[in-house]
């Protein structure tokens, strides 16, 4: 009856969506953003509102009349002071829990001079930073597996990509999860269970409470006695297995039209579930002194379908509602949970086991853990982002297998070879094109010119770089509009949030959104 | 930009952001209108406020706050409710914005919008899910799909048998309201109460139920809890949830149901007694942290008797006060698209070319596309409120008629006979003995400037409503009318069915464009095309022995259940729709079938947008009152 405590009260809105848990990791990040523009304040922003626990804003600007038109987090009279001190300041307002640290430096020197400076975040994001600079960092951060999260915008067009090396997701949050019945596959005790309730001797009272499951797990297992131990296949059989159900009805009991209907939960093979599949044949599943929590666990499944599973994943252990009396429910429910209890305890034995074998403290991986994989099981998921190095790298580039989608012009795929180009053309002139007006329509000859030279470095068709987008991004002049920074902000925070909660499926790995028609593209590079 | 004023009604969340967008965006003149107060929970998302303006209005402290970021702006805050606001408030904007959380507040701007011909920009929220809709004058507005009506749950589930936790909600909602809301307290049974309640609620109550015998078959039944104390004697069996969250914060946690009976009998206890103190009837109130302990234990209470999973605290809140989820990231990504249809819109009106304009749905990648932009649709021709008809009666409220306002209006509109009405009032009715009211004067019936009166024709289906300007120069019965237009008429019989056999047509050309049609190709081969629960794809089936009967899309019995695995097929009705509560859900089967085939076959193409997934959208997403 106690009253919620101010931070339960602050952040109970978003605690809907991503619980405690999510909220607990979320306040105990430290975050960098490089450059201070429209687009990084507002993805701070998103940031520091929810509760981050400590940011780094790095900025060696100084305030500009251009700042004041995009930027919410500058005000006229700031004209000429230290961007970093300033939107820092006002960011820090939005949020006493959040503690806010800047640096006014240039963070393409910082990254020149001092890289080693960035080990001590737990995300870093690149916004509008130079490509130089993002090859530097991103080397950086893949050696000491930091996430890297690169923002680009030039006008209406905006630009994400995430770099991590591997993102291991439990909680998925997935809205339909599928059941883990084992009808298909019954253990022991079910069938133990089961073999127990004499179905004849029951009144019609009770009869009519037998829970489907118990009914098909009935069934099966007199089905595969008189067959050979195989479930019906053809449709003969089936038709045949559903007639049965059907006669044994004494009226017109629910629990019996239910095992009618469910009946090929009964005879399907029992398969392991795509995701666990891909986990399974993943290399890391040969687990190593350096193996994470997420392997090991992974390795020790493996372990379990191979032996005591006998082909089987361990039990989830929760049931749906079906018809049936309280107490025959219950305790299918409590065999279940027991079983899922068992199973865990397995696993965990198992981990610990390989924690021993490799010096590692035992019960560095606890119960709990093992018990909150189990129970996700069916959505349990990880992803790898290639890292920028090897992506700028016409040996390992996927960039020429994507050809015939930078041709499509209904999807946005071409703006991310546009973004390469501008990036080329101010390595090489020390500005954006466009950036003055005057020069807009020179800007563009030069820029042509990166564009075919991504092109040829690709071996990509030049021709699908058309002088629309061209043109488009020298007009634009590497200009920030402000609408297109909420959205980028809103965006990019939004991914942030699903990295650091590790609930979710964060976008894979490059996003593009198109201003001018409102439409968003995501694709693997 | 400048030249153009703008309204926005409802600075929370999303106006907060919009806000900023358009200052920064170049517009000037903007006024903004709610009626609330800043609270603790806004600040996660409202990041124009802090801590120190909390029980402030929200209007006021936002205007003052970006003024400060564009000194020369015109920001005008409004601290009221948007329904005290006529059509000539309307008129003054070229665009309305809506940041609004109640479906109430919406329509009423929406009807404001259509009869002052303005562009509406309407936006929404919820969790990881957004969008911005726009609404042109002439095109289809707020209303022209039917917007569902608040959930409600059938009394007997409630009463009887509860199959969820929202159940559980509603009914211990209920008992608070019966039991400290309406009557005053009696001190004398304070001792007792607790008790009483106890066994009323969780043991004869449910005793009660168990003696219709017929209810229960087929059904699980409820165990009885007994009296508290014999319930709370009873062996604690820790649940593996109790322990699991023992980390938590206490409001997240969930307890065992002993622990539920005994802050049960605390929570009636200290209510009882704030009753006597407050010499009032309570209210029920979310953020009362006793009101919603005795909810909350009441609820978990008769999830456990009827075998219900228990929820914590945190989540009962969140269903019993209706609590829509919000972050600042989403809002920030419908404003950013809001913003951008508000300088579509000023295109359109100087071009009136609608093509630019478009209503985007946002959803959470990957599972669903991020932004899903419509072209904008037509009218819906049986919509009421783009049919609505009205003029504009210059008088003098203090001194014109009621009669003479019916009289003059009804004979130059050529009306039979009227009725006339204001708000929910009925002022005049010839079939009803009102004669007296015809005698008094127009501003008795608090009829002022900028109201809206309704008159009826009493033989024929013509509604006219008329915009009163008051002019204090007018004198006497003296009056203006001006027509917006073309002069109302009565819509024709004709017409009417005109209107339903066009409908009806377009909905066969849906039918036809909707992808349960079969098509041949090749001898043999058939497709079929499902729309799945999965939003983002459409998956095409291509293999004989499935198809039985196209268009009524019973086939779904013999679809392979290797896609049901695969593809989240569980949700599939029989009808064919698709819908995440469906009562009807048809399993389905594999037949013959291998695996590889299945996938060989399946294709994916781009969805096609439904309409009533939006409905569902737009409405609210859980209000669970009885009345």
């Amino acid at each position: 009856m106690s009253k919620p405590t101010e931070k339960e009260q602050l952040y109970s809105r978003q605690l809907y969506l991503w619980d405690q848990s999510g909220q607990n990791k979320i306040e105990s990040s430290h975050v960098c953003l490089l450059n201070a523009n429209s687009v990084g304040t507002e993805i701070l922003k998103n940031l520091v509102l929810p509760g981050l626990a400590k940011y780094t804003l790095v900025d060696g600007k100084k305030v500009t009349k251009r700042d004041t038109g995009n930027n919410f987090y500058v005000k006229t009279s700031d004209i000429g002071k230290s961007r970093a001190k300033v939107t820092s300041n006002y960011l820090q307002i939005h949020n006493k829990f959040v503690q806010g640290n800047f640096l006014e430096k240039e963070s393409a020197e910082l990254i020149e001079e001092n890289i080693e400076f960035f080990e001590q975040f737990d995300m870093i994001i690149a916004s509008r930073l130079p490509e130089d600079a993002v090859l530097k960092l991103s080397k950086k951060c893949w050696e000491k597996d930091i996430p890297l999260v690169i923002v680009r915008t030039n006008g209406l067009i905006g630009y994400l990509r995430i770099m991590k090396k591997e993102h291991c997701v439990i909680d998925r949050k997935e809205e339909e999860v599928h059941e883990d019945l084992r009808m298909n596959a019954p253990f022991e005790e079910l069938i133990e269970h089961c073999n127990s309730i004499k179905m004849e001797e029951l009144d019609d009272d009770l009869y009519g409470h037998v829970p489907y499951l118990v009914i098909l797990v009935k069934l099966m297992e007199q089905w595969k006695k008189d067959h050979e131990g195989k479930p019906p296949k053809t449709r003969e059989e089936k038709k045949k297995f559903k007639d049965i159900i059907y006669n044994m009805r004494r009226s017109d009991e629910a629990n019996f039209s239910e095992a009618y209907l469910n009946a090929w939960k009964a005879w399907n093979s029992y398969m392991i579930p795509d995701n666990i599949d891909e986990i399974f044949d993943d290399k890391n599943i040969e687990v190593t002194k350096e193996s994470t929590p997420f392997w090991l666990v992974g390795a020790a499944l493996k372990d379990f379908v191979a032996n005591e599973g006998k082909g089987t994943l361990p039990v989830v252990g929760t049931i749906p509602d079906m018809t049936a009396d309280t107490k025959s429910f219950i305790t299918l429910q409590k065999i279940y949970q027991k079983k899922a209890e068992k199973d865990a305890i397995c696993i965990h034995e198992k981990v610990k086991k390989m924690l021993e074998k490799f010096d590692r403290n035992p019960e560095e991986v606890p119960l709990k853990y093992v018990k909150f994989y189990c129970k996700n099981m069916m959505q349990v998921w990880f992803t790898r982002y290639p890292n920028i190095e090897q992506e700028f790298d016409p040996k390992t580039s996927k960039i020429k297998s994507l050809e015939s989608e930078f041709a499509n012009e209904s999807n946005n795929h071409i703006f991310y070879l546009v973004f390469r180009a501008v990036e080329a053309f101010n390595k090489e002139h020390g500005y954006y094109p466009g950036e003055s007006n005057e020069k807009v329509e020179s800007d563009y000859l030069l820029l042509k010119k990166e564009a075919v030279k991504i092109c040829e470095l690709y071996k990509l068709n030049p021709e699908i770089m058309t002088d629309k987008y061209l043109k488009g991004f020298c007009r634009f002049g590497h200009s920030e509009l402000h609408n297109v920074s909420a959205f980028m902000g809103g965006i990019t925070a939004q991914e942030v949030i699903k990295l650091i909660t590790e609930q979710r499926q964060p976008m894979s790995n490059t996003f593009i959104y198109n201003g001018v028609n409102a439409t968003t593209t995501t694709f693997k590079i | 930009m400048e030249q153009n004023k703008l309204l926005l009604i409802g600075v929370g969340g999303i106006g907060s952001e919009i806000i900023k967008c358009l200052l920064l965006s170049g517009y000037t003149e903007i006024t903004c209108v709610d009626l609330d107060t800043i609270e603790l929970s806004n600040l996660n998302r409202q990041f124009l406020f802090r801590e120190a303006d909390i029980g402030k209005s929200k209007s006021q402290v936002i205007c003052e706050r970006s003024k400060r970021f564009n000194g020369s702006a015109k920001l005008v805050p409004l601290h009221c409710d948007i329904k005290t606001k006529g059509p000539s408030f309307f008129s003054q904007f070229s665009v309305v914005i809506t940041a609004l959380d109640n479906v109430g507040a919406r329509k009423y701007a929406n009807m404001m919008c259509r009869i002052t011909k303005t562009p509406m920009v309407d936006t929404g929220s919820a969790g990881f899910n957004g969008q911005v809709e726009v609404f042109l004058p002439g095109l289809k507005c707020f209303e022209c799909t039917p917007i569902q009506p608040p959930k409600t749950y059938p009394v007997c589930t409630i009463r009887r048998n509860p199959e969820k936790m929202v159940h559980c909600v509603v009914w211990a909602k209920e008992e608070f309201k019966k039991e400290f809301c309406s009557k005053t307290y009696d001190s004398a049974e304070d001792e007792q109460s607790g008790e009483l309640l106890f066994l009323k609620y969780f043991d004869q109550g449910i005793k009660d139920l168990l003696a219709l015998k017929d209810f229960w078959k087929g059904k699980r039944k409820p165990t009885p809890l007994g009296n508290s104390k014999a319930f709370l004697s009873e062996k604690k069996e820790k649940t593996e949830k109790g322990q699991e969250k023992n980390d938590q914060p206490q409001e997240m946690r969930i307890f065992e149901p002993q622990e539920y009976a005994t802050l049960f009998l605390k929570s009636v206890r200290e209510l009882a007694k704030n009753r006597v103190q407050l010499r009032r009837p309570l209210i029920f109130d979310k953020d009362d942290p006793l009101a919603l302990a005795f909810v909350a234990c009441v609820a978990n209470l008769r999830a456990f008797i009827f075998g219900i999973t228990m929820q914590s605290t945190f989540e009962i809140k969140g269903i019993a006060g209706s609590i829509i989820p919000a972050v600042a990231s989403t809002n920030a990504i419908v404003a950013g698209i809001a913003v951008k249809e508000v300088t579509n819109v000023l295109g359109w009106l100087k071009t009136k070319k609608d093509e630019s304009c478009k209503s985007t749905w946002v959803g959470i990648p990957p599972k669903r596309i991020l932004l899903q932009p419509f072209r904008l649709e037509n009218s819906n021709k049986k919509c009421l409120v783009c049919k609505l008809q009205c003029i504009t009666l210059k008088v003098n409220v203090h001194q014109i008629l009621v009669k003479t306002l019916i009289k003059e209006v009804a004979k130059e509109l050529d009306f039979e006979s009227a009725t006339l009405g204001f708000g929910s009032n009925c002022i005049y009715d010839p079939y009803d003995e009102m004669e007296e009211n015809l005698e008094k004067k127009c501003y008795q019936f608090k009829i002022e400037h900028d109201s809206i009166v309704e008159l009826d024709d009493t033989e024929i289906d013509f509604n006219v409503k008329v915009i009163i300007v008051h002019d204090p120069q007018i004198k006497e019965q003296n009056f203006q009318i001006i027509f917006h237009g073309e002069k109302p008429k009565p819509t024709t019989k004709e017409e009417e069915e005109e209107g339903e056999e066009e409908e009806e047509e377009e909905e066969d050309s849906q039918s036809k464009n909707k992808p349960s049609i079969v098509e041949n190709v090749g001898a043999s081969e058939t497709i079929e095309i499902i729309d799945l629960i999965d939003e983002s794809e459409t998956i095409i089936l291509n293999k004989p022995n499935v198809i039985k009967e196209n268009k009524n899309l019973n086939l779904f019995k013999q679809l392979p259940s290797q896609l049901e695995r695969k593809r989240n097929f569980t949700n599939i009705s029989a009808n064919g729709e698709i819908g995440k509560n469906n009562d009807k859900i048809i399993h389905i089967e594999k037949d013959e079938l291998d695996e590889k085939e299945i996938k060989q076959n399946i294709k994916k193409t781009r969805k096609i947008p439904k309409n009533d997934k939006k409905d569902q959208k737009k409405t609210e997403i859980i209000s669970i009152d009885f009345d």
